[in-house]
């Protein structure tokens, strides 16, 4: 029998199997994590739990909780089911043969469309693992930088699996065990069975397995690949972390050098290549860009990086012919790339891990020869490894001259448009973003270039258009000429991802965020592209209305773009950059949304909430009190759907924006007319209380980015809304209405829990209204009777117990999150 | 007398303007400026259009708010601009400036004057292009020139008064008094005859409502934070405000008064055990109940023994140092590693939750000023370490004789060190609480736990 192993919380001494079910072996750790992370207080009233390494059902509690009050709602269904050989079977109809119904096969669908996100992180974090483990020791440290403690150090990854990572030893263990529930998801997403609800608790899973992917990527990149990190930086002068000064976009490259590009997810060829021209002292010699998650990357351990934009603008700029040498990497959406290099003239390297096409796998051979046979005429080549793939990149750019780049002249895009069908407007039908492609064609054959610059700057570049031009008109090529004329005026200046955040840094804005004079905490997650000037827009209301933004993936160096006439200064360089109001962090590439708005930070010391295999209180918390909201906008790829899971397991409201929307196909929305969905229970007596339908819902959809933004202000009111905070949300809530709509919301007054948290402005107008509208009984600007929404008249102090919590009462959703005394007596 | 009067200045005559006082048009024509609390800004100097007082005018300049308690007294809604208003002046101008406020309601009196305050604050704040650094008696006020075209010194106090009002309902009349004194309007040396009688006076209504523990029977309780840290509960007693420094204990009082429904509830202070401690009956019933019957007994006065609950957001902390036998203080901003070997987001993380953590308090950095800081431990005579930084900032208030004897991060953060430190200059913890020179650790219980009878 096992010795018994007791960890000393506070006063209290805790036989560690009481906290985790099977320790694994991991008992000191335990040990070393109930000592440091639990709070005596906590666990004396609570009891305490660590889910180490969990499976989803191990943690399902919370994840039913939410689905009951955010059901999955599936848009355009599908009717049939192939997943297995026993069909095709037509759920219109009735049941499956496995038993699953049609609603259940979305949700089964769901579940694919995470799992695929999350694979694509886990692929990119497996090979920098992999590639670490062959360089350095397995027992080499890691962190996320030097000024975290153990509880803030990586809740990305602790707060799944239980783990603190110390080494590459223990990153290896947690991304295995990423990788082991990934693949049981993806059986579930395949041969599963049961309802829609079974299956989206294990998107929010899912979800929760891609963020521990992410923060595995995320403290590599930190620890052994040298990119900067906030946590190793004092707090004094965070705000300008890293200086806004880096130069990007097309104008930033400096003409006459050799350039050379990398795509996709995995940065390690740059790295090799960036470590190569250190030596060699080329830095000065050779241009070095990105595209997508590996331009963001680059410009975290290279001050001279370029981006030029995100992943699904890259068919588009490698066709630009401005690159010398393309290194492509699989990335978070699949483009056929190499066909681009080709047709550009550009040398290509593949360092996929798979093959691409008939290219011979030339890992191999020597540099020299591999270098020969593109300079010597050959295309493009496959070298799986990256220090290979790096300084074959850089001597065949030293080598190879290329002519002026391949761009449709002025007089042959004039002399296609001319040649168009003047009474079709097919290209604009078929544009999956509805651009107004045939006016600009009309506009070209008399000259005028207006309406293709307007369609550049929205073309996802499908190629849809001309594949329906009936008069073969090369509307991508326009499209780039377009683009090309517009690209030497293309220079912004941002600044870089920054990485994690600490409790510290954050804490400086708990009260901010508490009181609601930092009405929002909010991320914007998203591809930008097409959309990007909506997202720089909604970026710059967010920071003058007073919230603090984060920014992640391509986004960051989307909304870098945005700039600001009358101050002469792009966005990064008009606002700061730490967790406060009005102020912009750019946490880094899609790996660093692990790091982006961390409400489970602040709980930590002001709940004593631990860190460690504990999602339940934190979604739980979040859900009830935080005013933390995503908003996704652009086209995404599946890498965001389940990011969406991540943030919405962990309490937060995600707000998707049109582009994306089109690709989703489920949503998790409330319904703020059902009051059986809107309960907690009280923390003091166990009972059920009906709230207020706020924080009306979980994964929702908007149209356009002014519906965005009062999305939003309604996203933040919650539950556990303070007198103040409730005010400055409503008042928000109200601004954005009155202003986009001109009217007040329609559900204000079930937000209503006392006129003194109604916005002082609009309060006298507001209680008449609850008199004259709702039947309340008021006097001046004071409410003397609220009508119950049950339709009982009660005085103040007796509708403050019997609809809200009352104001500084702990509340929960789940049972096991009561206190110990109530927890098995409280009443269903 | 007025101020005027009374500094045996002249004041030059104003513009008059009305605000709108009828209760369904008081926020008339402000549609045009941002408001809410959402607008906190900062306005650099390169965006300003106009500058009242600050360091340049090494706040010489004042704001004083007056609670009028005899009726008819106050011209309800009249604001008297004396000087430019803010669209009139060359952006980037500074001034001197004296804003005298009265106000009057049935039943309003000194007490509420705390609470008007914080009001007026919040609204201006709250004000688009507006922004404020500094107390009423140390005002520093910049108007950004991006409103410079709708904001006047009217709106601004039409916001006060719209906003005051609303929250505060039993306020009936309110009238304002500005003087922006540009040169021409005869600044500083108009002002400070003024400034000099007008911080006495704010002085004296400070003394008018000051309390003492003993003057009062009911302390009051907040749990807000309870909804995160569930077995919290903070006491405010006159001398001892709450750890997140967000109100005083009138403030609580006039809040309770207009918001029972709140987070804020009234403890019955009940039979002082122990003067020193800050142990009381009243204070210890209370928290048993609120604490989910967790915490039975909590002195007001002492981080060692039976401390009251801490939340997370305190501003500060005491803790003990067992190698000294004495206390240290650390803020939340400092960064770097106390006696105890580790750094404050450490500290606060242990200390947190809501648990009864003997030798740990949170602390607000406002009670750090007041007379009965720590009393139950010894005060000032056993705090024997702190930041540098925070101690420049507190020094008006720690006691000259121990001041250098308060050892920094820049002397050190080694215990052993720090032994020596005070040994050499003679910390008069050496002489009260260490015998023959050697300090006596207390055995400190762990947290919930009992300190042995003596």
């Amino acid at each position: 029998m096992k010795e018994k192993r007791i960890a000393h919380v506070g006063s209290l001494e805790v036989d560690i199997s009481e906290v985790v079910r099977d320790p694994r072996g991991h008992e000191d750790e335990i040990v070393e994590i109930m000592e440091n992370d639990f709070v005596e207080g906590r666990h004396s009233n609570f009891g305490g739990w660590i889910t180490l390494l969990p499976d989803a059902a191990d943690i399902a509690e919370l994840d039913y909780a939410l689905l009951s009050r955010y059901p999955p709602l599936y848009t355009d269904p599908e009717g049939v089911c192939t997943d297995c050989g026993l069909g095709p079977c037509n759920l219109e109809d009735g049941q499956g043969k496995c038993g699953l119904d049609m609603e259940a096969l979305q949700g089964r669908l769901s579940l694919r469309k995470a799992c695929r996100g999350c694979m694509t992180q886990m692929v990119a974090s497996r090979q920098l693992l992999d590639y670490a483990l062959k360089r350095w020791p397995e027992a080499t440290p890691v962190s996320m930088g030097e000024i975290l403690s153990i509880s803030d150090h990586a809740p990305a990854i602790s707060v799944l699996s239980g783990i603190h990572v110390k080494t590459i030893k223990d990153l290896n263990r947690v991304l295995t065990y990423g990788e082991g529930q990934l693949a049981k998801l993806f059986q579930a997403s395949y041969s599963g069975t049961g309802t829609a609800v079974n299956f989206e608790s294990m998107v929010l899973h899912a979800g929760s397995v891609l963020l521990l992917a992410m923060g595995v990527a995320e403290m590599l990149k930190i620890s052994c690949y040298g990119f900067i990190s906030a946590a190793n930086q004092q707090l004094d002068g965070i705000e300008q972390f890293p200086p806004a000064t880096l130069s990007c976009g097309w104008a930033s490259i400096e003409s006459g050098k050799p350039v050379v590009a990398f795509v996709g997810d995995d940065f390690l060829p740059a790295w090799c290549a960036v470590d190569q021209m250190k030596q060699d002292a080329l830095t000065e010699k050779i241009e070095i860009c990105g595209l997508g998650a590996t331009g963001d990357d680059i410009v975290r351990f290279y001050d001279r990086g370029r981006i030029i934009g995100p992943a699904v603008r890259a068919p588009k700029a490698i066709r630009n012919g401005l690159f010398d040498v393309v290194v492509i990497s699989p990335g978070c959406v699949p483009l056929d790339l190499l066909s681009e290099a080709e047709r550009a003239e550009s040398k290509a390297i593949w360092v996929g891990h798979n093959g691409s096409g008939d290219l011979p796998d030339s890992t191999d051979q020597p540099i020299d020869r591999i270098v020969d046979r593109l300079a010597g005429g050959e295309k493009a080549v496959w070298i799986r490894d990256p220090e290979k793939a790096g300084k074959v990149a850089l001597q065949v750019a030293l080598r190879v001259k290329r002519g002026a780049p391949r761009i449709i002249s002025d007089a042959d895009a004039m002399k296609q448009a001319k040649g168009h069908k003047h009474d079709c407007d097919l290209c604009t039908m078929v544009c999956p973003v509805g651009l107004p492609v045939s006016r600009a064609v009309r506009q070209l054959s008399g000259g005028d270039w207006t309406g293709f610059f307007e369609v550049e700057k929205g073309c996802n570049f499908c190629g849809k258009c001309e594949q329906a031009c009936p008069s073969q008109v090369h509307l991508r090529d326009i499209i780039v000429a377009a683009e090309r004329k517009g690209a030497g005026n293309d220079k912004f200046v941002m600044r870089p991802g920054r990485g994690p955040i600490s409790i510290t840094e954050l804490l400086q804005s708990a009260f901010a965020v508490g009181w609601g004079s930092i009405p929002a905490m909010v991320t914007i997650f998203g591809c930008g592209d097409a959309h990007r000037d909506e997202i720089a827009w909604i970026a710059s209301e967010l920071l003058n209305g007073g919230c603090m933004v984060f920014v992640a993936g391509c986004a960051g160096a989307e909304v870098a773009r945005s700039f600001n006439q009358a101050k002469k200064k792009h966005l990064f360089q008009q606002y700061n950059a730490t967790c406060a109001s009005r102020n912009i962090v750019n946490c880094g590439s899609c790996s660093a949304i692990c790091h982006a708005v961390p409400m489970y930070l602040m709980l930590r010391p002001s709940g004593g909430i631990p860190l460690f295999g504990n999602l339940p209180p934190l979604g739980d918390s979040i859900s009830l009190g935080g005013a933390q909201t995503i908003i996704l906008w652009g086209a995404l790829p599946d890498r965001m759907y389940a990011a969406a899971a991540a943030w919405a397991r962990l309490g937060s409201t995600i707000i998707v924006g049109p582009a994306s929307s089109l690709g989703w196909k489920r949503y998790l929305v409330g319904n703020r007319y059902d009051r059986s969905k809107w309960w907690v229970r009280h923390g003091e007596t166990g009972k059920r209380r009906e709230v207020e339908p706020v924080k009306e819902h979980m994964v929702v959809p908007v149209e356009t980015k002014e519906e965005a933004l009062t999305m939003l202000a309604r996203s933040v009111l919650n539950v556990r809304d303070y007198r103040e905070s409730r005010l400055t949300h409503l008042e928000v809530l109200i601004d954005y209405c009155e202003r986009f709509y001109q009217q007040l919301p329609e559900d204000w007054w079930l937000a209503v829990r006392s006129d003194f948290e109604l916005p002082p402005r609009y309060r006298r107008h507001m209680v008449s209204l609850l008199e004259s509208e709702h039947g309340w009984e008021t006097e001046g600007v004071k409410v003397n009777k609220a009508r119950h929404r049950d339709g009982r008249m009660m005085t103040m102090s007796e509708f403050a117990a019997n609809y809200g919590m009352e104001q500084g009462i702990y509340c929960t959703r789940l049972r096991s999150l009561l206190p110990l005394r109530l927890r098995d007596t409280a009443e269903d | 007398m007025t101020v005027g009067e009374v500094a045996g200045v002249k004041i030059p005559p104003g513009r008059e303007y009305q605000l709108p006082t009828d209760p369904d048009h008081l926020w008339d024509g402000l549609k045009d400026i941002g408001l809410g609390i959402r607008w906190v800004a900062e306005v650099k100097k390169s965006d300003m259009q106009i500058e009242l007082s600050g360091p340049k005018w090494e706040y010489k300049s004042y704001t004083i708010l007056e609670i009028i308690e005899e009726p008819g007294k106050v011209r309800n809604g009249i604001v008297t601009l004396i000087g430019p208003d803010i669209h009139e002046v060359e952006p980037g101008s500074s001034f001197p400036s004296a804003w005298d406020i009265k106000v009057y309601g049935q039943g309003i009196t000194q007490r509420h004057r705390e609470y008007i305050e914080r009001q007026m604050a919040m609204s201006l704040h709250g004000v688009e292009g507006y922004m404020a650094f500094g107390s009423f008696q140390s005002p520093w006020m910049r108007i950004s020139k991006s409103v410079a075209g709708r904001l006047t010194f009217a709106k601004l106090c039409q916001v006060i008064h719209a906003y005051v009002k609303t929250v505060v309902p039993q306020v009936e009349a309110m009238e304002f008094r500005w003087i922006i004194a540009s040169p021409e309007v005869g600044g500083l040396a108009l002002i400070e005859p003024l400034y000099k009688v007008g911080i006495q006076r704010l002085k004296a209504q400070e003394l008018s409502v000051s309390l003492e523990d003993e003057d009062v029977d009911i302390f009051y309780g907040c749990t807000i934070c309870k909804s995160l840290a569930p077995n919290h509960v903070c006491v405010i007693t006159p001398s001892q405000i709450p750890y997140c420094g967000i109100l005083s204990y009138n403030g609580a009082q006039v809040t309770v008064e207009l918001d029972p429904e709140g987070y804020i509830f009234p403890m019955r202070k009940g039979e002082c055990k122990d003067q020193t401690m800050g142990s009381y009956t009243g204070v210890d019933e209370a928290v048993y109940e609120r604490s989910n019957h967790q915490i039975k007994h909590a002195n007001v006065f002492s981080a060692i023994k039976y401390p009251t609950t801490n939340c997370g957001c305190f501003e500060g902390a005491a803790f003990y140092i067992p190698e000294v036998d004495g206390l240290g203080l650390a803020i939340r901003r400092y960064i770097g590693v106390t006696p105890l070997g580790v750094k404050f987001s450490r500290l606060a993380g242990m200390i947190s939750g809501g648990s009864q953590n003997h030798g740990n308090k949170g602390i607000s950095v406002r009670s750090i000023q007041s007379k009965t800081f720590l009393k139950g431990d010894g005060g000032w005579n056993r705090i024997v370490w702190m930041p540098a930084d925070m101690k420049k900032e507190l020094a008006e208030y720690i006691p000259e004789e121990v001041y250098d004897k308060i050892a920094t991060e820049q002397d050190t953060v080694d215990p052993v060190e720090l032994k020596k430190f005070l040994k050499e200059k003679k910390h008069p913890i050496v002489e009260k609480y260490w015998k023959d020179g050697e300090p006596q650790p207390l055995k400190v219980p762990l947290p919930g736990g009992d300190w042995p009878r003596e």
